[in-house]
Parts: structure tokens; sequence; C-alpha cells
């Protein structure tokens, strides 16, 4: 962590927003935590004046003895609750991606390397609800952080709120950390329909279907790009029209998701709707490929592809 | 809520409430003992709550029975009743942390609502150890939801506690003191201390001497007095209505400071340390003549302070077994034979009696005094009670009393037969100190005697009571023993081992008090001044006080702050503390491990950074995992030891530039 000047040490954008997307790991130290009462303890600062005032009062030697000890417990509490957060460094764990309207997962991995431990961090994100652990010594430990999303898109973790109010909740210390971390946000899956196959292809009732070399399945019409050597040379002969020969025979159905298929909806529809169509291939084990204006996934299935074709349809322009 | 909270919470209010509860009325204390019931029971079945309706009825009752009870909800015991009563109703309906901490506020506050009751030693000790229970409930409560054994979050209290006492002193010492009350105080604020009344009535003495509070501390300089001149002055009664004894007026007149007033006996110089007692004498050894601090001296020999004595008063005085005090004028004359109509004809012929059968007064107070010796005269501590005209009623009825009946019986028949009396109040006897070399005067030392007029001589102290039961003077009253209506016992030195050192032990604990009072209760204005003197500041002013507290209290802070940062437990794992050993080793070559790095990603690392190291770095990187992560049964007892060795083989700095090339 590079040190800081005066200026921004002492700078209130500080105090109030942190100082932006730092790299990881970020250790918590005195440049970082701030340490503030809380409203608790200015309800126990007023009862500590209400104290010394009967204490006054009264001349009363134990009242003036036990409003001291009680005041200089709540100071030393400022050190205890400041250690609590000292030395914690943070950073970025896994991330887990989410559909817009659900919710996005982010792993903080928070290490204590002092031996003692550090009970009641609180992790905060704002408007969300906060997370609260507590780490061993010399422990390190995955926190999940979870935010509320509304939009397909990439997410960044953004401002974390580290605080506790350990050890009595007089005082609460905080520090904000942002790691640069990035959730992608898929879009909202549009409604269950059929995904039109791609052209030119028809799937039959019987038998194999897939795209494949073992087996001779039947004919479609030629489209271009199809090798020569497939097309149905006789039948081309005899009918001047071109087929080509399909095989298959180690693949189930497949299909290919296009953009292309879905004209005159607006972007996020026909993102939501692919969205929809790699959920459901998925389910059904159908190998699926995906095209969209600039990217194309070639046919493919099982979970990392999905979830490939899923980031593509988040991070589209 | 966890249950565990409320188990804190519970145990600090019963702790806190405790000291209080002898002063509640009876109703309090049962209202105090079934909400603490129910406390219980609310903790052994977690799933019930009390019903809203119940605690709000409660509410309203508590709170409108300390009303009736006191007239009042402000003063002190009102508002202490007050506060228990809401305190208790909380504890049941604690719903959430904010419920909690308000619990635990309270708790606070209501410690400090005990020493307006009592300062000793024992309840400041007591109270420190409530607060270390607080103050567990209040982390307790913090820490909600994260459950950690009670004994964490008590050695939690005990180190907050613990470093907080050096700044607990600094504040206590300059922290700029105000002389009290500021403000108005309640009216019962002064109520509850004990000490002699400004009038006497049968039976006022008796209930004081039941009492085993000490009423003052005396040390002489020299030699103490005997046992028959340790005779404490207070206040002096003239004026009797028949019935009571009180102080008129003809005595309060201040007394010039003569300097012929010298006494015809030895002097003593000694210095009282004064029980607060809410009145106005200052107590001094018969007969006093001179005082250190500012008093009015009056005709009486009694020493009155400006002000009520409100807190521990400590001041040098001395005095004189005896003083001539010279002719009386008329006005004192008239009032120290005054008597009301009431007197009955059977106690004048007693007295005209002796008046005929002697040739002068002091011939009548010999009679007197033998009257009560040889008559079957019975001093008791329980007398019986007595009806309208109580003198007659004692002298020739019950014939039982204890020394408010003499006193008073001896002085009505003085004035009868023509001689000049008046009734002493104060104390007599005291125990005597060996570790604090100081005698201790108790309430049950009060004692009530007679002075009548002679014309050589002057005032004269006489007791009737040494008369009836003359180890009176020699001992102290036994007032724990002794059942109702028998004659007052007195304390028998013990001979016996046990006695002895439960003595020694009683001494030792009320010089321990005397001590505590002497640095701890009585440090206010005027001390602070003293000790800022000591260390050099004169006349100090609150600006000084000011700045020596921030700078103190700074340095504490920063001491212990330090103290606490650089302090890292070592871990408990003798194969970690290797581990962390041999990472400090690489932080030297330039290669710290990142926070949250395993060993594995971390040995990589270093191994692609400097792969002259790989090979010992990937060894010991695999003995540790191997160590710590695997399974138990598979160490070897030698492996934690082997993986030292490597450790401390391990090349601790970077070789230098020239020796790599060379």
């Amino acid at each position: 962590m590079q040190s800081l000047t005066l200026r921004q040490r002492f700078s209130p954008g500080r105090f109030l927003r942190g100082s932006g997307v730092e790299p990881g790991p970020v250790v918590l130290d005195r440049s970082r935590v701030y340490i503030l009462p809380t409203p608790a303890g200015l309800v126990f600062a007023g009862m500590l004046a209400l104290m010394l005032f009967g204490s006054i009062n009264y001349n009363n030697s134990m009242g003036h003895l036990f409003t001291f000890l009680v005041a200089s417990m709540a100071l030393v509490s400022i050190l205890h609750t400041y250690r609590n957060l000292a030395g914690l460094g943070f950073t970025a764990g896994r991330t887990r991606p989410a559909f817009a309207g659900q919710r996005a997962g982010y792993e903080l991995l928070i290490d204590n390397p002092g031996g003692l431990r550090h009970p009641g961090i609180q992790l905060e994100l704002s408007g969300e609800a906060a997370v609260v652990t507590d780490l061993e010594a010399q422990q390190t430990r995955g926190v999940m952080l979870w935010r509320g999303t509304t939009r397909r898109g990439i997410l960044p973790l953004g401002r974390c709120t580290v605080s506790t109010r350990y050890p009595l909740g007089l005082f609460r210390a905080w520090a904000f950390v942002e790691l640069p971390l990035a959730c992608s946000i898929y879009p909202r899956p549009g409604p269950a329909r059929l995904p039109p196959q791609s052209t030119a292809y028809k799937p039959q009732q019987s038998g194999d279907k897939g795209r494949g070399v073992d087996d001779f399945v039947g004919f479609r019409p030629w489209r271009p790009g199809d090798s020569p050597r497939h097309v149905f040379w006789k039948a081309a002969a005899r009918d001047q029209t071109l087929l080509v020969k399909q095989f298959g025979g180690d693949r189930a159905d497949e299909i290919w998701l296009d953009w292309a298929a879905l004209p005159g909806l607006a972007t996020e529809t026909r993102l939501s709707q692919l969205c929809r169509w790699v959920i459901d291939a998925h389910r059904n084990h159908q190998p699926f490929g995906l095209r969209l204006p600039g990217c194309e996934i070639d046919i493919d299935s099982g979970a990392p592809h999905r979830q490939r074709c899923l980031g593509a349809l988040a991070r589209f322009e | 809520m966890p249950r565990q909270t409320r188990g804190w919470l519970l145990a600090a209010v019963v702790l806190v409430v405790l000291p209080h509860l002898p002063r509640l009325p009876w109703w309090l204390m049962a209202f105090v003992a079934a909400a603490a019931l129910s406390g219980l029971l609310l903790l052994r079945y977690p799933a019930r709550q009390l019903p809203r309706a119940l605690l709000l009825l409660a509410t309203v009752a508590g709170g409108g029975g300390v009303l009736l009870h006191y007239d009042t909800l402000l003063g002190k015991n009102a508002g202490v009743a007050l506060l228990v009563v809401m305190l208790l109703l909380k504890l049941l309906e604690v719903r959430n942390p904010r419920d909690v901490r308000l619990v635990v506020f309270l708790c606070y506050f209501l410690v400090i609502t005990n020493f307006l009751f009592s300062q000793s030693l024992a309840m400041a000790a007591y109270m420190f150890a409530a607060t270390l229970v607080i103050t567990a409930t209040l982390a307790a409560g913090t820490a909600a939801g994260v459950t950690t054994a009670p004994g964490q979050y008590l050695r939690l209290a005990a180190v907050l506690l613990g470093q907080a006492i050096p700044l607990m002193l600094v504040l206590f010492l300059f922290f700029p003191r105000i002389e009290g009350p500021v403000w108005g105080l309640p009216e019962d604020a002064w109520a509850g201390m004990t000490g002699l009344g400004d009038s006497m009535s049968p039976g006022a003495i008796s209930k004081l001497v039941q009492s085993d509070a000490p009423a003052f501390r005396a040390r002489f300089q020299e030699r103490p007095p005997r046992a028959e001149l340790r005779y404490w002055r207070g206040p002096v009664l003239w004026h009797y209505d028949g019935r009571t004894w009180s102080a008129g007026d003809a005595g309060l007149l201040p007394r010039s400071t003569d300097p012929e007033l010298q006494g015809d006996a030895a002097a003593f110089d000694y210095s009282i340390t004064l029980e607060p007692h809410n009145k106005h004498w200052l107590l001094a050894l018969d007969l006093p003549v001179q005082l250190s601090i500012p008093a009015i001296l009056t005709l009486d020999f009694q020493m009155l302070a400006y002000r009520p004595v409100r807190k521990r008063t400590r001041y040098t005085a001395t005095s004189y077994a005896h003083i001539d005090t010279g002719p009386l004028n008329v006005t004192l004359r008239t009032a120290a034979l005054q008597l009301p109509d009431g007197v009955s004809a059977r106690v004048r012929n007693l007295a005209r009696s002796w008046r005929e059968r002697s040739t002068d007064d002091a011939a009548v107070v010999r009679q007197a005094l033998a009257h009560f010796n040889e008559q079957d005269f019975v001093y008791t501590l329980e007398p019986p009670l007595l009806g309208a005209d109580p003198v007659d009623e004692f002298l020739f009825v019950t014939r039982r009393g204890f020394c408010e009946h003499y006193a008073a019986a001896f002085v009505v028949l003085m004035r009868s037969a023509g001689i000049p009396a008046r009734v002493v109040t104060g104390y007599q006897g005291g125990e005597y100190n060996p570790l604090g070399d100081y005698w201790l005067v108790r309430q049950s030392d009060a004692h009530a005697w007679a002075e009548v007029w002679l014309a050589a001589g002057g005032w004269q102290r006489v007791d009737p009571t040494a008369a009836v039961a003359p180890e009176r003077i020699e001992r102290s009253l036994d007032t724990a023993g002794g059942a109702a209506g028998a004659a007052a016992g007195f304390r028998i030195p013990e001979s016996d081992l046990l006695g002895r050192s439960l003595r020694r032990m009683r001494y030792l604990l009320d010089a321990m008090d005397n001590q505590w009072h002497e640095w701890v209760l009585s440090y206010g204005p005027q001390r602070q001044l003293e000790f800022l003197a000591s260390l050099g500041i004169d006349r100090a002013s609150w600006k000084h006080m000011a700045l020596a507290l921030l700078l103190l209290t700074g340095t504490l802070l920063l001491g212990i702050a330090l103290w606490m940062l650089l302090r890292q437990p070592a871990p408990r794992d003798p194969v970690q503390r290797v581990w962390l050993q041999f990472c400090k080793r690489l932080a030297r070559h330039g290669l710290a491990r990142w926070p949250g790095e395993g060993p594995q990603d971390f040995a990589r690392r270093v191994a692609a950074a400097r792969p002259a190291l790989a090979g010992r770095v990937n060894a010991i990187t695999g003995l540790y995992v191997a160590l710590r992560y695997g399974k138990p049964a598979s160490r070897a007892a030698g492996d934690t030891a082997r993986l030292q060795r490597m450790v401390q083989r391990f090349p601790a700095r970077r070789w230098p530039q020239w020796a790599r090339l060379g």
C-alpha cells in the first residue's frame, strides 16, 4: 500500500467516501480507521455528566471516583475498538454472478495475521444488510457479501464499510475498503418460449440428431458454408436443388441461439430471451452455441459453457 | 436476546439493588424479590414473555407505591426507590440490544446512588465487583449473537477496568474539584446520618447506642486521658419541659477565648476526625478550650461549627480535665435552676430532705449519688416506657433506666434542691486501636451526664450512671448481647485466642477504613489544592489542572495504546509459531507474505521470485502443511523440532551483492 500525502490523509472526501478502488490487499491501519462515538456512547457520556454533577452536588468522593473509573473505561475502550480493526487485511475473492433482480455475491477474504481474536467485525455495502463475522487468531476467512441488482451488466462491489463496535458498543471504528471486485449480472430471463431452430435445420422425430460424423441422419437444404463433401450431388443432378447429407450420432440436439433470430425487439428484451434459452438449453442438456453481434461462442455444453454464454450476455454492449 | 445476556443482566441488576434493599420499604422488597424471581423464571423458560398488561400494571403500581410511601418522587430515598422499580421492570421486558444498554446504564447509575448512603472501603470493593459484572454485561450485550464463554466477557471487563485504573487516579487527583452543592439538594439529602440529637427525651440515647457506626476517631499527641476522664462533650441541655431536654439559649453565647481560662490539670492535645452527623457541634474531650478550625466556642463549653457537619471533618483541639469556671451570672443561674411546673411533690420532698441533711451543695450531690447507688436502681438498655412524668415515675416506680434517665433525674433533683445543674450529652469511653494508634468512639458510646455548679470550682461533672453501674465508665457497652429488659451488659475483654484475633481483625479493618477516609473520601477542593502545592504548583487554577489533566491523560492513553498494540500474543500452536518465524525471515529477503495468501501459494511465489531458495522453501512449506493441516495421527514426535531446525538453518538475510557475485 502506498503511503498517503498529508493532504490526502486529512481530506474530508476520504473521511466520507474512502480513498477509491485499490488493488488488494488492503490492510487497515491508522490512516484508514476512523472512530466516533455511537448514539449509545453519547447517551453514556450524558449519563457520566449526570453522575459527575451528582457527585459534585453531594460532595461525594466515591461518586467522583466511580464516575472517573467508568469514564476512563470508556476512553480505554476506544483503543480496544481501534485494535479490533487494525491489522486486518482484505483481498478480493470470488464472485457469485446473478440474474438481474437477484442478489449478486462477492467474496472478501479477511486475513487476521495477529495472535488476537477479532470478534464482531461488521461488513456492510450501502443499502444492504450488514454481515457480522468473528476472526480467530491467525485466521483467514472468506465472507460473502450480497448485493441486490436491478440491471444487467458488470456490477463492481463498490465501497464496503468495515466497522466494529467491540468491546462495549460505545464507539464505532470504521474503514472503507474498495477492492477491484466486479460481478457479472446476467439479463433477467425472458418468458419461456421455444427457441427458433437454426435456419434450414429441423430435428427429426427419430434417431440421433446431433451434429457429428458417425451416422447418416438425413438431408437438409444447403446453406453457404457447408462443406462440398457433404452435398448430395446425385439429388442435385436430379432435382436441381442442393441437399446436404447430415451426420450425427455422437451428440443430442444442438441449437444455435442467435441474436438475429429475434428481430424487431429491444436490445434488453432480446438479451433476456437469449438468456432464457441458454438456461433452458443447459437444463435440457442440449448443446448450444450463442451468436451475438461481434461475438460467437461455438456449440458446447456444460456449466462453464453456460457461464461463458451468460457472461457474454451480461457484457453485451 | 441470547440467554447468556439475560443471565448477565439479572446478575448485574441483583448486585446493584442488593445493598439498597435494607433501606427500602417492605412492599418494595417484596416487589424486588418477585421481579428477581420472574427474571430467573424467564431465564429458565426463554421462550416465554411476560404479558405487557402485567408489566404496565406493575409499573403503575410501583411508581404509585413510591409516590404514596415517600410523598414525592424527587428525594434521595424516593429517587432510589423509583430507580429500583424502573430498573427491575425494564429487566423483565428486555427485547433488543437497546434495552440491554438501557438496563446496563441504569445499573451504572444505581451503583453511584449506593455511595450516597455508604462510602466505606467494603462498599467500594463490592461496587467494583459489581462494576465488573455490569461491564461484562455490556460486552456480552454488544457481542449479541456471537456466543462466547461467560468467563471471556468477565476477563474483557477486568482488562478494561484494569487499564482504566491509572487514568481514573489521574482524573481523581487532577480533575478540578468544585465545592458542592451547586444545585439545590432534596430535603432528605443528608438524612440517615446518625448522631446525637439536639434534644433529649427518655429513650433518645438508648436508641442511638444500638448503632455500631463510628462517631469519631481521636488521636492524642501524648498520653491519653484515663478511663474516668474520657468524656467527649456534645450538646449541653439546659431547658426541661417536663419530658424533653433542649438547649435553651442561655449557654449558647460565645465565650471569649480568655487567656486566664487555664485548667488546673494537665492539658490534652489531640486531633479528631468527626464523622458527618448533620448537626453543628464538634465533639471534643471535656473541657475544650481551643480548636483548629473556625467554630463558636460557647459559654457552656460547646464547640459549634458554622455549618452542619455534612462531611468528615478533621480538627485538632486542646482540653483540660478540669477548669475553674468561676462565678455564675444571674441569667445563667436562672437557666440552671429552671424547672417545669409539674415536678411532683415526691421529687421535691426527696431533694428537700437531702438539703436539710447537708451542710453544703457538695454534700447534697454526694447524697444523691449515694441514693442511686444504695437503692435498687438498675442500669438497663431497655427500660420500661415512662408516662406523663418520667422523672417521678423513674425515681419511685420503675427504677430501671439508661444514662439519660439518671442524668435527667439527677439534674431535676439538684435544681429542686437549689443547686444549678445542667445535662450534658456526648460520648464516653472509646476503643483504642493499637494498629492505627487512635481511639475509636462509636455511636454505641453515646452517653448523658450532669454538671452542677458549686461555689468552689464552678461547674463540675457528675455522672450519676457511674454511681449505679461504675463498669459503664470502665468499659464499653455491649449492645449486641442482653435480652429485653435485662441489665445492660458490658464488653468483657476476650482472653481466648479466637477473641483476640477477631479483635485484631476488627482493629485492622477499622484502621484501613480510617486510611480510606483520610486519603480517598476526604479528597475535595481543599485537599486538591494541598496536593498540587505539594507537587510545586502553588495556587493552582483550574487551567493548571486542566492542562495537567490533559497531559497526563494523553500520556497514559498513549502508553496503554502502545502496550496494547505492540503486545500481540504469540500463537499457541508451536508449528504455527515456527512458520511465522519462517515468514519473517522471508520478509527480510523482500518476500513478505500477502495477507490471506496460503502457504502453498506463497511458496510458489517465492520459488518463482528466488529460484535459488525454492528447494528449501518447498521442503519447509511441505512439512508445515503436513503438520498443520494433516491428520494429527501422522504427526511424528520429532517433526516440529525438525521444522524448527530447518527454519533456523534457513539463511536469515539475503547474501550481500559481492558475495553472490563472488
